[in-house]
């Protein structure tokens, strides 16, 4: 069925749905103007009923926490394509692992709540990543057991704790016509495609309802009366009102019908996943302090481009922005004409990508240069020293919902690639890390499973071909403001 | 309040300012909203989002004549969020007609909420 087709039998049995309410009267003798007019509008008695009112914001809130984003904890171990910017609040941490590696242990907290300022756009982030379990570094551990003393091994280990290995991340996005995923930015073009949809209802409903003759003929009414009305007038006091307040509230009802039904025809809602895939390029600087038993402090930039297929750049690249002109029409007819292709071109865009869109494909690549510092520890009779390094590290990483699990999007899987490039330093070795990561939801909390894979550990001495698996836990406190 | 806001007997020369804005917890960026004043031969003025969001966008209200607007809210934000949709009538002499008009309309993402305003003017 056609688009246009579709849109006439919506309308149709809007009409039909309509003339039948107007035929029978549904107020009551003891209304007001205003409860008269609103027993026509069912969302709207939603909208006033507190208890109604209050269901539908724990659904908001249901669908939104169910919306899985996966973990973006700054660890390979749980790695991740899709950075979340919205959490006020969120902490997670690997509660299980199967090979003692580096990255275990760690505990991410964002702490968005304590940058306000910086974050109106949602377009910053603060985090911490605690390792909760740190270990001795690993050439200092290589002297000790060289020197057979292992008692002072169990001596230091005994005196690390979370406090000696964390690092402070500051993550910003940058937003412009083309970048970033915050709604405002395309709010006028989101305005364009909803007066389209007005436009569209208003006229088709127009050539088939006379509700603007019944809204006139009540204006007429209203024109004639002496005394003053507004809606908590209760009907007894307005004689002969109600009949064509019934009417024209019929009417305006059925078109607000129209409404609805063209917006759902065109898949309307579908514009905020365009906006959820726009590209985002993100800025990260992070520090690493760590206490000299577990190694050298760190330096790290990052620049992470992460985009979904199907986004409003692509739609306008294909499209352009048609949209646009409606609002510049010479007249009615041209308006109708203007609005039925930017409202054409917008669904075809949805309906090509309808897959994409279900599937939420998320594709990430992201480069990044550590300058770590010199080393150096002199006690206990060790004398361990290393020079400064710099690392330069390549990921490319893919992600998607698993609709297969259910179609509220409580799960994903991400596929991260990285290749971390330690040339300037011979006691590290070159090596590729491969992180497989899905994230489920159980009972509010994210619970993402992973297994790493890398050809051989990061200092040279230890065997190649390692392979880990992690499961962590996360909980987030969501800002209300999104 | 409802969603009709309803005035007749304005006297001429009044105006009429129509101000959609964010509840206290919502963020810019979660709705647009749009308002037709549908004129006598049933054709419609558009105010658009960039024009009533947040406004205000008035009307010099003529006698004897009757104002219709249709104002709808497109919520955008996966969660429920709120938009305020406020009328004032401010009379010629710059004191308000009446009490002005502030009702919320709640929503998400796919939901359209809408309001009514009538406005009537004094008859000469």
């Amino acid at each position: 069925m056609s688009t246009s087709l579709r849109v006439a039998v919506a309308l149709l049995a809007g009409f039909h749905c309509c003339l039948a309410i107007a035929a029978e009267p549904i107020c009551k003798p003891e209304d007001n103007i205003g409860t008269c007019w609103d027993r026509y509008f069912p969302q709207t008695a939603a909208a006033v009923d507190p208890s109604v009112s209050a269901a539908a914001a724990k659904d908001g809130e249901e669908q939104l926490k169910s919306f899985e984003t996966g973990l973006d904890g700054g660890s390979a171990a749980l790695a991740t394509t899709t950075r979340n910017f919205l959490p006020l609040l969120s902490m997670a941490g690997l509660i299980s692992d199967s090979d003692g590696n580096a990255e275990d242990n760690l505990f991410t907290i964002d702490l968005n709540f304590l940058i306000p300022g910086l974050a109106t756009d949602k377009n910053a982030q603060l985090k911490a990543v605690l390792n909760t379990d740190p270990t001795l570094f690993a050439p200092l551990q290589e002297a000790i057991d060289t020197s057979g003393n292992a008692e002072l091994a169990a001596s230091l280990k005994s005196q690390l704790d979370a406090a000696d290995d964390y690092t402070i991340a500051f993550a910003y996005t940058h937003i412009n016509d083309r970048f970033g995923r915050s709604f405002k930015q395309y709010q006028r073009r989101f305005s364009n495609l909803f007066e389209a949809v007005l436009e569209v209802a208003t006229q088709a409903g127009a050539a088939s309802t006379d509700e603007r003759s019944d809204l006139a003929r009540l204006v007429d009414f209203l024109k004639t009366v002496p005394g003053d009305l507004d809606a908590d007038t209760p009907l007894r006091d307005a004689p002969g009102i109600q009949p064509l307040l019934e009417h024209a509230a019929a009417a305006e009802a059925s078109l607000e019908r129209n409404v609805h039904l063209t917006a759902n025809t065109y898949n309307l809602k579908q514009f905020a996943e365009l906006v959820n895939n726009q590209p985002q390029l993100t800025f990260s600087a992070e520090l690493r302090e760590r206490d000299v038993l577990v190694g050298a402090k760190e330096k790290t930039v990052k620049v992470t481009y992460e985009f979904g297929l199907a986004n409003v750049s692509q739609y306008e690249k294909k499209f352009g922005r048609q949209c646009e002109s409606v609002a510049n029409a010479a007249d009615t007819k041209a308006r109708l004409g203007l609005a039925m292709q930017c409202l054409s071109g917008y669904s075809e865009y949805i309906r090509d990508n309808r897959d994409t869109l279900r599937n939420a494909d998320r594709f990430v690549a992201e480069l990044s240069y550590a300058d770590i510092d010199d080393y150096s520890y002199s006690q206990n009779g060790l004398n361990v020293a290393r020079d400064g390094a710099h690392r330069l590290d390549f990921s490319v990483g893919y992600g998607r919902t698993l609709r297969a699990l259910g179609e509220d999007r409580d799960s994903r899987l991400d596929l991260v690639a990285k290749y971390q490039d330690y040339s300037d330093d011979p006691e590290l070795r070159d090596r590729m890390v491969t992180t497989l990561t899905f994230t489920t939801k159980v009972n509010g909390f994210s619970v993402p499973i992973s297994l790493v894979y890398a050809n051989h550990s990061e200092f040279l001495p230890d065997s190649d071909h390692e392979l880990g698996a992690h499961i962590g836990i996360k909980f987030s406190l969501d800002s209300k403001e999104d | 309040m409802g969603s009709l806001y309803l005035k007749n007997r304005i006297p001429d020369g009044s105006k009429l300012c129509i101000s959609i804005v964010e509840g206290p917890t919502t963020p810019q960026g979660s709705f647009v909203a749009s308002a037709r004043l549908v004129l006598e031969d049933g054709s419609e003025e558009i105010w658009d989002d960039s024009q009533v969001h947040p406004g205000p966008k008035c009307k010099k209200l003529r006698s004897p004549e009757g104002y219709v607007w249709r104002v709808r809210i497109a919520f955008t934000s996966a969660a429920t969020q709120t938009a305020i949709i406020n009328a004032t009538i401010t009379k010629p002499d710059g004191t308000v007609f009446g009490k002005p008009y502030a009702e919320p309309v709640s929503g998400r993402n796919g939901d359209i909420a809408r309001a009514t305003i009538m406005a009537i003017t004094q008859q000469q």
